[in-house]
């Protein structure tokens, strides 16, 4: 522990005097402070990518990656602000994450290309036609295929992939996967649980732990013989008696 | 109501072949001059149908879709053989397809007796 670097303050640094020792050293600690003086940025950058389908979060970690990178290549010899450098390279940088990421499913390039293009002509020939345009007239606008217009339209429905824990309401906090139901079994179970106090009443004592012996323990016929000291014969009427019960009073 | 043509399609009860349906019957109601916010229609119609028999097959492993062109309309008919899919559109889930169905489509028929069969059938010219 002997060489601990002395703690640098860089706020009272000017911008070049800054990076120059940076450069000098690359030391991390030197960086950390670099990068939260300029935060804002990302912060900024990534508030004007909201709401394109990518979640917000997302966008604000991958400029502030895109920021430490650029706090690693900046130039200080050039005479530029670090600014003037720093928001184009995060701009591209989010640009390609929206590119190569943020779709789950990736499409042809030749279908994603004229995506926009499909969606503009149906607005405009929805005006100019004052109803909605057919596949032809799309083709014929855009100057393509009808088969294409197809399969772009059919493609659209990847764009949206559906995740189990987005919110479905913007107001509240229900998520999608609480909404997607099933049957819930313990309702089956506790109509059983239920069913089978209410018919116990019916058996007396001998019947009840004949039930509990055979069809809770699962014992054989033989051995709940031998625990009441009669044959298996008798056993086994029992439990037709006791069976033929349940079902008379599952009837009612 | 007569038929001028019928393209059929035996296809395997997997989602991953629904594309192919939804993508065939946008070519043929494409050709027959439907609008491409129709044609959406059919194609959700189409898919709820096909997601019930896949939901339900029991018997069957594929079905037969037959895409007829009438004069005013197409006529979209699923058929799978007898008892291949029990309970189709018996439940309260399934109540909600068929009326998603129905306001979609402009007409639909369930057969259950033998050949389970489902028959729709879109208009040309109704759409506003």
């Amino acid at each position: 522990m002997g060489k601990k670097a002395e703690i640098i303050r860089t706020e009272e640094m000017s911008e070049k005097e800054m990076f120059e020792l940076y450069y000098e050293n690359r030391d991390v600690e030197i960086r950390n402070q670099i990068v939260s003086r300029f935060m804002y940025l990302a912060d900024i950058i990534s508030k004007k990518f909201a709401n394109r389908g990518v979640d917000c979060d997302d966008i604000y970690q991958v400029a502030c990656v895109a920021l430490i990178n650029a706090v690693e290549r900046f130039n200080t010899s050039e005479d530029v602000k670090f600014v003037s450098f720093a928001t184009p390279t995060i701009i591209g940088e989010i640009k390609r994450y929206f590119r190569d990421k943020a779709s789950v499913i990736r499409i042809p390039r030749r279908i994603y290309e004229v995506y926009q293009k499909v969606n503009q002509a149906r607005e405009y020939l929805i005006q100019q036609h004052k109803r909605a345009p057919r596949v032809d007239e799309i083709a014929g606008y855009l100057n393509m295929k009808e088969e294409t217009i197809l399969e772009i339209i059919e493609s659209w429905n990847v764009y949206n992939i559906q995740s189990f824990d987005q919110s479905i309401f913007d107001e509240d906090n229900l998520e999608l996967h609480e909404t997607v139901g099933e049957e819930d079994d313990t309702f089956e179970k506790i109509n059983n649980r239920d069913f089978l106090q209410k018919a116990l009443h019916n058996f007396d004592d001998t019947e009840k732990e004949f039930i509990k012996l055979r069809f809770f323990e699962n014992k054989t016929q033989k051995e709940i013989a031998n625990h009441f000291h009669v044959s298996q014969m008798y056993i086994s009427r029992l439990e037709k008696k006791t069976l033929e019960k349940f079902r008379m009073i599952l009837k009612k | 109501m007569n038929i001028m043509d019928t393209i059929s399609m035996l296809i395997p009860l997997k989602a991953e072949y629904v594309s192919i349906a939804r993508l065939t019957v946008s070519g043929i109601a494409s050709r027959m001059g439907f609008d491409i916010d129709t044609i959406e229609d059919i194609k959700v119609a189409l898919s709820e149908v096909l997601g019930k028999f896949i939901e339900k097959k029991s018997m069957t492993e594929r079905v037969n879709v037959d895409f007829q062109c009438l004069e005013d309309g197409i006529s979209i008919k699923f058929k799978a053989p007898d008892q291949s899919i029990p309970g189709l559109f018996d439940n309260d889930t399934d109540k909600f397809a068929l009326a998603i169905i129905g306001s979609l489509m402009d007409g639909i028929e369930i057969q259950k007796q033998g050949d389970n069969t489902i028959t729709m059938v879109k208009k040309l010219g109704k759409a506003v």
